[in-house]
């Protein structure tokens, strides 16, 4: 296999949640390509369905979740049709996740050691000494201080940053192809934060795995990623590389996005008033017909209202769902 | 412009619960802070977690009781206040949480939670209800929302509902603890417009308790820097972003800047030292790249560096050159980024 080539293809996939309230429709037609060595950041608000998305890639969903549609092809494999002992070697092996609190994510009643060295023994068929031996590795290579003694630690022992420094060290322990990476600084302070993004940044180079990495900043997008994928309520709306879209963004949605970012104040003249976007995100329950976004959209048309916009490319690699291109 | 809240040397500490007989020991949450917060101005107190920002704000109204130091508000020492005179001066003041959602009662209604502060003032039962309606339509929410539950609203309409009660007794000054943090970007923009506004309508004083420095540096007149319950730098708003002296804040402030290619300052390795047990001299020399023996030894003092703007350090020298003493706490940003200027020795 190229280097260059897919690692996972999403075409049309849609998901629905089944709840006592009606259906949600989390996500319709999502279409997504990742390349081998590449970070793709998928960007939205709560409720657009990017965390719906990283559960849905793997199966990791909960049983009122029913695919509509859709295809996801992992390195030429279609997860979707994959039985649950097949999806269990590819999970935490093949694809392993790190989630945003890393303190609901660490077991609190293990010790590091147990946590790590499990996940080699049970994927890498390790013994137990060459598990922690490999599980040090991996920890100094998260730049944790002191490996062996962070190994016989508690979770509670470790503060924010080392324990999601553990996680990461987790996630890279059975060398994945994929990581997928679910707000992985979000709880974490501004000085450590910069500091996991040039780690990841820094592993990305030299263990050469992909990564989807959901967040709804992006400010920590363009610190990390090669590409972005922008969702509105389980749409995608625009995708494009980091430098395209910072540069020329196109849907009026991530336009009002960068907006509506507070920027500190350069004199004591400037307005302190921001940019915004009307309104709220629709009830995934009654989504609006025809574009998701045209109720709070400033250039919406009568078009807007009636049609679903498709996903068009307006420059290689640039690609946008809106009736104005 | 006039002082209304100048606070004087104000310390919390919290005693740490240790062996039996052992010496007691104390976290300094708050640590001999001073400054003035002028009338019909924003001034915001950034800090990561666990720096104090949290309980300097709620020590300044005796929400929690200060260990000394002493809060002026227009001028009267605030904890010599009792009885009417004390209600009067605590209808003056409000705080708004963090969590929209923890901070509201889920067995109340909006109606209830909004009015609740009328009640403790004894104002009339039959005025309330004019009231809580004009809060809440200041805050852009309509008639119907009285007879709702917490659980109906989103998260930025449970904040709505939060400043409503908090503006419900027209206070003087605000205490805005993370108001925004827990919200999206779209509707985070909605409210610190919608905050600003109030501001600027009602006469209001804000004290803004943020970690974003995006936000502060916003919304801001003027802003506080504040590491392990000592405020490092305080200076006007621009100021402190076009110029930060302190390395701390250097530090901050380039944790918000990616890829610019005029990046300044550097960046951080490692964490806060444990609060239980900060080091001797400057708190902040375990990280700092510019510390020398002084930084050791000696706390440096808040002091006046140029007109408004005052900073606690040692070496401003040496940082306003950008020589680094300690090439160990210093990493070169790696993505993108530009080497800040001076040399590692």
């Amino acid at each position: 296999m190229s280097d260059n080539a897919e690692l996972l293809k999403v075409t049309d996939l849609s998901l629905d949640y089944y709840t006592s309230q009606g259906i949600t429709h989390a996500l319709n037609g999502v279409d997504l390509s990742l390349k081998r060595s590449q970070i793709l950041g998928i960007v939205g608000e709560s409720g657009s369905g990017k965390s719906t998305l990283a559960y849905a890639l793997t199966r990791l969903v909960p049983r009122n979740a029913v695919y509509r549609s859709g295809e996801v092809l992992f390195d030429g494999m279609s997860m979707l049709d994959l039985s649950e002992k097949e999806l269990r070697g590819i999970r935490g092996k093949r694809i392993s996740m790190v989630f945003q609190d890393p303190t609901t994510s660490l077991n609190p009643l293990f010790k590091v050691k147990d946590q790590i060295g499990r996940v080699l023994e049970l994927h890498q068929g390790m013994s137990r000494a060459e598990a922690r031996r490999a599980a040090s590795g991996f920890l100094s290579a998260v730049e944790l201080p002191d490996p062996d003694q962070v190994l016989d630690s508690y979770p509670f022992q470790l503060s924010g940053g080392m324990q999601q420094r553990a996680m990461i060290a987790m996630a890279l322990s059975t060398r994945p192809d994929l990581i997928i990476a679910d707000e992985p600084t979000s709880a974490v302070d501004a000085t450590i934060q910069v500091q996991i993004l040039e780690l990841l940044s820094r592993l990305r180079r030299e263990h050469e795995f992909s990564m989807l990495f959901i967040t709804h900043s992006l400010d920590v997008v363009s610190a990390v990623c090669d590409s972005i994928m922008v969702m509105y309520a389980g749409n995608v709306v625009e995708t494009g590389t980091v430098s395209e879209i910072f540069s020329s963004p196109k849907h009026p949605y991530t336009q009002a996005l960068f907006s509506s970012i507070p920027r500190p104040r350069k004199s004591a003249d400037e307005e302190k008033t921001l940019a915004t976007i009307p309104g709220s995100p629709p009830d995934p329950r009654s989504l609006p017909s025809g574009c998701k976004f045209h109720p709070r959209c400033p250039y919406a048309f009568e078009r807007c209202r009636t049609e679903d916009p498709a996903f068009r490319f307006v420059e290689p690699g640039h690609g946008v769902a809106c009736h104005l291109y | 412009m006039s002082v209304l809240i100048s606070v004087k040397s104000l310390r919390k500490y919290f005693p740490v619960s240790g062996l039996p007989f052992a010496k007691k020991q104390y976290v300094k949450a708050v640590d001999d802070v001073s400054f003035d917060i002028e009338k019909n101005t924003v001034f915001g107190l950034v800090g990561e977690s666990g720096s104090g920002k949290s309980t300097l704000g709620m020590s300044m109204i005796r929400i929690i009781k200060p260990t000394s130091g002493t809060v002026l508000m227009d001028g009267v020492d605030v904890s010599t206040l009792r009885g009417r005179e004390r209600a009067k001066w605590s209808s003056q003041l409000s705080y708004v949480y963090q969590n929209p959602v923890s901070s509201l009662d889920p067995t109340w209604t909006v109606e209830q939670s909004v009015s609740e502060p009328l009640a403790a003032a004894h104002v009339p039962q039959g005025e309330r209800k004019d009231m809580v309606l004009q809060s809440l339509a200041s805050v852009g929410l309509q008639d119907y929302f009285l007879e709702k539950f917490p659980h109906e609203l989103s998260g930025g309409q449970s904040q709505r509902v939060a400043i409503a009660r908090a503006l419900v007794r027209r206070p003087k000054f605000m205490i805005l603890d993370e108001p925004t943090s827990a919200l999206d970007v779209s509707i985070q923009a909605q409210l610190l417009n919608l905050m600003m506004d109030l501001q600027r309508e009602y006469g209001l004083t804000y004290f803004y308790i943020s970690h974003d420095l995006n936000v502060v540096g916003r919304v801001c007149d003027r802003i506080a820097v504040m590491y392990m319950g000592k405020v490092v730098e305080i200076a006007d708003a621009w100021d402190l972003f076009s110029s930060p002296m302190h390395p701390y804040t250097q530090a901050l402030i380039s944790t918000t800047r990616f890829k610019s290619s005029n990046f300044l300052g550097f960046r951080l390795t490692g964490e806060p030292p444990s609060p239980r047990n900060p080091p001797t001299g400057c708190h902040f020399n375990t990280r700092c790249p510019y510390a020398t023996s002084i930084c050791f030894q000696e706390e440096p003092k808040l002091l006046v560096a140029k007109g408004d703007h005052a900073v606690a350090c040692h070496n401003l020298e040496l940082v306003a050159q950008g020589k680094i003493q300690v090439p160990q706490n210093f990493q070169p940003v790696s993505a993108g980024g530009n080497r800040p200027q001076g040399q590692v020795d």
